[in-house]
């Protein structure tokens, strides 16, 4: 898909980016404004990149609320709330449209206007307090309070979580170690590298020599509930839940999350990075004179979801004695990871 | 990636739902999570849902852009 964006002006090119994604629209677009902007030698002001990580901010809640309120209950059976989800969509909505004169390249000043995320984490902790949040934050400070909020409080998602962490307790701990966080000298130096030699990497990434887990698992691995759940669990289902709520309450909460940057390889050619909902999206940007020369992106789920990847050797350490507990626990082991597309599952007998 | 191809809408259903286009293609999606969608919009699509809906010059725009990269004729 990048191949479009080649032969493009860099402005054009980074106004059609958001279109060509569903839910990580502005989260792309974000990172092809840092990658085209950076390439051509533009610094962004600090209003700018406050808009663009409100964007990056909301757009993570939207999908955190999606994950939590549709898909953890329909992966143990229950129906899920779309009509919470609609009305925290609505919320976001505002949200992203408030800051949605950020998305482009250089984006003109006189048309700046103050973001609305503040007002509408207000709106959604309030939306949320009651059916979904009751309990955190501080159930989240570590694994003893967690297991006692899975126990006792009235949170739809607690009790979706405790089956989450039912069905996990007897799947087995394979899993692929941790992404690193990206930083100027890893982008400046091994990544730029890789994408330069490597006609797979965007396809198929991997780093060190083994494939990685990309996420708020691998972002929040310090974290004291998730480092524990990790340490003391067989499975890393439950932690990557864990570390979802972890970031969910801390976007709900004033904190600034968004983590996002880009550094010059050479004149004309940078990379952006975008920590989203799935995990890090990679952008790299070469422009001579005002047009795209060439366009990489290595998306979260292309880490995540590489053939030799987390859901790979976690789907094949999978055992089960009936299709019906095989099924539970795929489902519970893809949601976990989170692909961005519809996925189908089709059991072969060897 | 999940790619935004617009689908336009080409028949209401009951329970919320609506019969769509994409590339050529009809298939049913849920219309739970946006609000006042009806024949001919173009909506974007996430897993059985529109999630937002597109005007037509946009959604014409883009499905330029998906031509050109061979996605839909």
């Amino acid at each position: 898909m990048a191949q479009v964006l080649v032969g493009k002006r860099a402005a054009d090119a980074v106004a059609m980016v958001p279109r060509l994604f569903t839910i990580c629209g502005r989260s792309q677009g974000v990172a092809a404004a840092l990658a085209c902007e950076r390439a051509t030698e533009i610094e962004s002001e600090e209003i700018v990149r406050c808009a663009r990580a409100d964007l990056v901010d909301a757009e993570i809640a939207h999908e955190y609320l999606w994950r939590i309120l549709l898909d953890w209950p329909r992966a143990v059976g229950d129906a899920g709330n779309t009509g919470l989800l609609a009305a925290a969509r609505g919320q976001l909505s505002e949200a992203l449209e408030s800051a949605q004169w950020a998305m482009g390249y250089a984006p003109d000043g006189t048309v700046r206007r103050g973001s609305r995320w503040g007002d509408v984490r207000a709106k959604l902790r309030g939306l949320l307090a009651e059916d979904m949040m009751e309990g955190l934050p501080a159930a989240l400070d570590d694994a003893t309070h967690f297991n006692a909020w899975l126990a006792t409080t009235k949170s739809s998602v607690a009790k979706i979580i405790a089956r989450f962490r039912d069905v996990s307790a007897e799947m087995d701990r394979p899993g692929v170690p941790l992404l690193p966080p990206v930083t100027p000298e890893v982008a400046a130096g091994e990544l730029a590298r890789r994408l330069d030699v490597d006609g797979e990497f965007c396809a198929a990434p991997d780093w060190d020599g083994s494939p990685r887990e990309t996420g708020a698992r691998a972002r929040q691995q310090s974290h004291p509930l998730v480092a524990e759940l990790t340490r003391s669990l067989s499975s890393p289902v439950l932690p990557r839940l864990a570390a979802r709520l972890v970031e969910l309450a801390a976007l709900l909460r004033e904190e600034r999350s968004a983590r996002v940057g880009s550094t010059a390889i050479r004149p004309g050619d940078a990379i952006a990075w975008v920590e989203t909902a799935r995990g890090v999206l990679i952008h790299r940007a070469t422009v001579e004179g005002e047009r795209i020369a060439r366009y990489q992106i290595v998306a979260p789920t292309e880490w995540n979801f590489h053939p030799r990847g987390a859901l790979a050797v976690e789907l094949e350490a999978l055992r089960a004695t009936d299709r019906g507990t095989l099924d539970r626990r795929v489902d519970l082991l893809v949601q976990s990871l989170d692909p961005c597309v519809t996925y189908g599952v089709e059991v072969g007998h060897a | 990636m999940c790619l935004a191809i617009p689908a336009r809408v080409v028949e209401l259903l009951p329970g919320d739902m609506a019969r769509v286009d994409v590339g050529g293609v009809r298939r049913d999606c849920s219309l739970a999570l946006v609000d006042g969608i009806g024949v001919g919009d173009f909506v974007v699509l996430h897993v059985g849902y529109a999630i937002q809906r597109l005007d037509p010059e946009e959604a014409d725009r883009t499905l330029a852009l998906f031509a050109e990269a061979g996605l839909v004729t």
